[in-house]
């Protein structure tokens, strides 16, 4: 006997089916339009957290080219700068070489001079930015790097010239025994020439005593008033006895014709004789950066440095610091700086060198400017070296990110061609569901039935 | 040879026509009702009828012929073992579907898949701020950087605060539903009771009320969807040997001795779920419940339920407010319940690994139950991991170049004679550990400050997703991301140094420990995480944790759905009214309407025989 199926169970069923039909439509038609394999967790759980996870790494690895596209440029940044310190290292080098064996000797006051502001370029050089950072601060790249400390040279106390010599303030003064009074004080040997003068000039009463107007004032036999001219050595306790018109023109003077001591400070430190500690903290500073190396730390939270990369550049390492055996500076700024002080006292006409020392001093320091360069070249090839690696660690990181970007591909996105297919089949279906439907409440016997 | 009564044909064959004409107005009545939902097709009851009994000297010759057809009843066709399969299959479907409404609305939070050009909401926000840490790293100390790092810590505390106030809608609209599924299935017991009074009624006056069992089947179908029931029907004893039938409905799940009673007969109970009471004895005078808040109300309707939103049955009572004798109020158990009464219920109340032990008391699997409040929780476990572990990155005490603790005047601080850095730290038992951090905290030069709070400046305590926010002093540029603890011995801190910043982006690939007790307090788990990975793979372990759960209930509901679809076709089947049925009977009436018609002309003849032709021979 066959089971009994009334119109309404069948049309149960069909509904079911026709909206079973349809669900199955739809999702074949959402696969069409996301060109997704899965459009939410629940369809696919263990894809959709590999799919997430690997868009992380993709993300990470997007950054990692980022940073190392970021270190490559600005080490790109250095290696100009340093070219162009490079350059003007053999210019300088080459100069130096021709006026110490150029017999007449006439440039070498023109490019004791030259000398002198290639070295204040080499400094600004070593302060360019790449960004808002300054490229040869280490890792206090916000704040400038290098800079000169300016001292007037004295022998002694007294300040003096290129050439040696004290720097002299003359100053002229109606002679009253105040002023004598003063002068034999503070400087002995002028008041002796003064007192010789008043006694030569000087017009005397009957009483023998020297005639002084309203004021004080000497005066010489025509009634004039007597004056002095003395000429003093200038020292800092020289100046801080002097009225404030005169303190001016003795720092007009200073100014004019004092010789300058300029010292390389980096980050205000001495590079020469400054603090050996600090100068060693310095060259090894660190800014480490994530380029894929597998960033990670110790148990105590800190970074493991074979896991990261140095983007540190410190400019000492390159320019030189610190002194070497013969006490003498080893960096090239100033090296060059020495080389320009020398070259600049020598005569203007003749070329002779200020002093005989210079010449020799000039020799010495040219060897000492050539090791200084090859240390810069040095240097300059291990940062191209550093270069090389970003270079390589870059394509790197461009393939990977490619792969990644397939294997997101692979879980996320259907194949078009399939799911083209899942949906034409799905709608052939539901078209026969539908088609299905309208036979589904067939004709009974009612409608035979006369 | 007994002697047959000459009219007796015609009584069997008037009785023969009224059976036809019963058995015609029949089937109108089902062609009329095969599309009214839930009417079961009747049949008629025929009997043979047959006046007389057996005589003592009845001659084995005599020939008993019956006298005619006797309609005794309408009857519905149902198969109780389909029904009671259906009603168990709806319990199913009921449970599955409550879970996955609630399951797909929380899948619209969590399940980021496809969504932000496919990268995700938060996932993508946690990349972005590990991005402009990156970033960050290589120009560390710029103002611009440290705003861009600032911006997207903003737009993730947002998300998460979003991601929360959207927790909290589902919360409330489940609430709702909860609520009105408990008025509806009150609404359906009283509907049922009061059915139950009137075929009890008919039942005493002789009529089977079939429509009335017809409503009241349907009823018991649509409680069977909010709750998994047995069914059965008694005998209720009026006395002098009267009976009627009576209807028991119990809860169909949990031990079978104990399964509470929803309907006896005219009986019936209503479901409560019990407010929250104020037991405070200071303020319960005044106020008798308390809110969500744990606050003191007096409105009922303010009030929050119970903690589980545990059932109470009445006491089953009759249309006339009269209770049944023994019967007294019942709280049905945690487990108790199945169908999409209870899915609502775990939905609200089961918190999975962020159980409690009043929870798993109540319901050992509660571990394993999941619910709006263990996404909740989890939510909460992996803002307050973000906001906690940049804190402390961002948070700590000046260091040298050799990592050591120094004061403001770079003087290295010592403990017991040593030199105190991490290293020495982390070699100490935890009471000497702490007596260093005491030298380090009193002299050392605190650096940083927090970089996400609850809300208020510079509070970093119990941060969630609900108030998770960027400090205030981070905003205002008095705290920025610190990038190094590092003070070499006579310099200021490089403005370039990026250590903290390395640190911070590697936060993003350390594997965090998620406990449940750091974000619920009353967490039975307190020690122990549940969980271990990073801040994206907690987020991809609650939307999978959701996207299996989701996948396993579509799953189950399909089943469901198809069984129970079956199910009910295959009652229709029995109980359905089908054309072709009631064609036939159709014809079939007609033709024994039309036979008995003719019976009574031929008996009518025969008799005309006799009558008038019969003993006039001749004529």
């Amino acid at each position: 006997m066959t089971m009994r199926v009334t119109t309404n169970s069948v049309l149960k069923s069909y509904r079911s089916s026709l909206s079973s039909s349809f669900s199955k439509l739809t999702k074949a038609r959402d696969t069409v339009l996301t060109q997704r394999n899965f459009n939410s967790y629940a369809e696919d759980p263990a894809s959709a957290t590999q799919a997430f996870k690997l868009r992380r790494s993709f993300i990470r690895t997007n950054d990692q080219l980022n940073n190392t596209e970021s270190v490559l440029n600005k080490f790109g940044t250095a290696y100009q700068v340093l070219d162009n310190i490079s350059d003007l290292a053999n210019e300088a080098n080459d100069a130096v070489l021709r006026a110490i064996n150029d017999p007449t000797g006439s440039g070498r006051n023109a490019l004791g001079q030259t000398l002198l502001v290639t070295a204040d370029s080499m400094l600004q050089l070593m302060n360019s930015k790449y960004g808002d950072s300054f490229v040869f601060a280490g890792n206090d790249g916000l704040n400038v790097p290098f800079s000169w400390q300016q001292e007037y040279k004295k022998n002694g106390d007294v300040y003096v010239d290129k050439y040696g010599e004290p720097l002299v303030h003359t100053m002229t003064n109606n002679v009253t025994d105040a002023y004598l009074a003063d002068l034999q004080t503070r400087n002995p040997n002028a008041y002796q020439s003064a007192m010789a003068s008043v006694q030569a000039y000087a017009q005397t009463d009957a009483n023998g005593d020297y005639v002084v107007d309203g004021d004080g004032n000497y005066l010489d036999a025509e009634g004039k008033i007597l004056s002095f001219t003395e000429e003093n050595k200038i020292t800092d306790d020289y100046i801080a006895g002097l009225n404030d018109t005169e303190k001016a023109n003795v720092d007009a003077i200073i100014k004019r014709d004092a010789a300058v001591i300029k010292t390389v400070l980096y980050r205000g430190q001495d590079i020469t004789n400054g603090d050996a500690n600090l100068i060693n903290h310095f060259t090894n500073e660190s800014a480490f950066m994530d380029i894929g190396m597998g960033l990670k730390d110790n148990e105590l939270g800190e970074l493991n440095e074979l896991s990261a990369f140095n983007s540190a550049l410190c400019g000492l390492n390159f320019v030189g610091h610190s002194t070497d055996a013969d006490g003498d500076a080893q960096n090239l700024i100033s090296i060059v700086q020495e080389l320009g002080d020398i070259f600049s006292r020598c005569d203007i006409d003749s070329g002779e060198f200020a002093h005989d020392e210079d010449a020799a001093r000039a020799t010495e320091l040219q060897l000492k400017l050539y090791d200084a360069m090859g240390e810069l070249t040095s240097a300059t090839t291990d940062l191209s070296t550093r270069a090389s690696f970003l270079n390589t660690n870059a394509e790197q990181l461009t393939d990977a990110s490619v792969l990644l970007n397939e294997q997101i591909v692979n879980i996320e996105d259907c194949d078009l061609a399939d799911a083209i297919t899942t949906f034409s089949w799905a709608q052939y279906c539901y078209n026969a569901a539908l088609k299905v439907g309208n036979s589904v409440l067939s004709e009974s016997l009612m409608d035979y039935m006369k | 040879m007994a002697i047959s009564n000459s009219f007796s044909g015609f009584t069997a064959a008037r009785l023969g026509l009224y059976a036809a004409q019963y058995g015609l107005n029949l089937t109108s009545n089902n062609t009329s009702n095969i599309n009214t939902h839930g009417y079961t097709r009747q049949v008629l009851q025929q009997e043979s009828f047959r006046s007389g009994g057996t005589d003592m000297y009845s001659s084995p010759y005599s020939i008993n012929i019956g006298n005619g057809v006797l309609t005794t009843g309408v009857n519905q066709i149902r198969d109780p073992y389909l029904d009671l399969r259906f009603r168990n299959e709806n319990a199913n479907v009921g449970s599955a579907e409550a879970r996955l409404s609630t399951l797909d609305s929380l899948a619209a939070i969590f399940d980021e898949v496809g969504r932000g050009e496919g990268d995700g909401v938060i996932e993508k926000q946690l990349s972005d701020l590990m991005t402009q840490f990156q970033n960050y790293s290589f120009e560390a100390g710029q103002d611009e950087f440290d705003t861009l790092v600032r911006s997207s810590a903003t737009t993730l505390a947002q998300l998460f605060n979003d991601y929360s106030s959207q927790l909290d809608d589902i919360e409330a609209n489940l609430i709702d539903s909860f609520e009105q599924d408990i008025d509806t299935i009150n609404g359906i017991l009283s509907s049922i009771r009061d059915l139950s009074a009137s075929i009890r009624k008919a039942d005493i006056h002789g009529d089977p009320a079939l429509e009335l069992r017809d409503q009241r089947n349907l009823l018991i179908d649509e409680l069977s969807k909010h709750m998994k029931i047995d069914v059965s029907y008694g005998v209720e004893d009026l006395g002098e040997g009267f009976k009627v039938e009576k209807l028991i409905i119990k809860i169909g799940s949990g031990e079978y001795a104990t399964r509470p009673t929803l309907v006896d007969g005219v009986f019936a109970t209503q479901l409560t779920v019990p407010r929250l009471e104020n037991t405070d004895p200071d303020t319960a005078d005044a106020l008798p419940y308390l809110d969500k808040d744990g606050q003191p109300t007096a409105n009922l309707d303010d009030a929050a339920y119970n903690e589980h939103y545990l059932i109470t049955l009445e006491p089953l009572e009759n249309p006339r407010g009269i209770v049944l004798e023994g019967s007294n109020e019942v709280e049905i158990a945690d487990t108790q319940l199945y169908g999409s009464l209870q899915s609502k219920r775990e939905m609200l109340t089961k918190q999975g690994e962020y159980s409690t032990t009043d929870d798993l008391t109540l319901d050992p699997d509660a571990a394993a139950n999941r619910g709006i409040s263990f996404y909740r929780h989890a939510l909460n476990s992996l803002a307050n991991k973000v906001a906690n572990v940049f804190n402390a990155l961002n948070v700590g005490y000046q260091v040298n170049e050799n990592g050591f603790y120094t004061d403001a005047d770079d003087n290295v601080l010592t403990h017991n004679g040593n030199n105190i850095d991490a290293k020495y730290l982390a070699g100490l038992d935890d009471a000497t550990r702490e007596a260093a951090m005491a030298v380090v905290e009193a002299n050392g030069v605190q650096l940083g400050g927090l970089l996400f709070t609850n809300g208020t400046p510079d509070d970093g305590t119990e941060i969630n997703a609900a108030n998770i926010s960027i400090n205030k002093s981070w905003s205002n540029g008095t705290v920025r991301v610190q990038n190094s603890f590092i003070k070499p011995t006579g310099l200021p801190i490089s403005s370039q140094d990026n250590t903290n910043i390395l640190r911070m982006i590697m936060a993003f690939t350390d594997k965090q420990e998620y406990i449940a007790g750091d974000v619920f307090p009353d967490a039975e788990e307190q020690d122990s995480p549940y969980f271990r990975g990073t801040f994206q793979e907690m987020l991809s372990n609650i939307s999978a944790t959701l996207g299996n759960d989701t996948n396993i209930t579509t799953t189950l509901l399909d089943n469901y759905t198809v069984a129970a679809v079956d199910l009910d076709a295959s009652r229709d089947n029995v109980s359905g009214v089908d054309l072709n049925d009631e064609a036939a009977n159709l014809m079939q009436y007609q033709s024994a309407y039309n036979a008995a018609a003719r019976v009574i002309t031929t008996i009518d003849e025969a008799l005309d025989k006799l009558i008038n032709g019969t003993g006039a021979v001749g004529r």
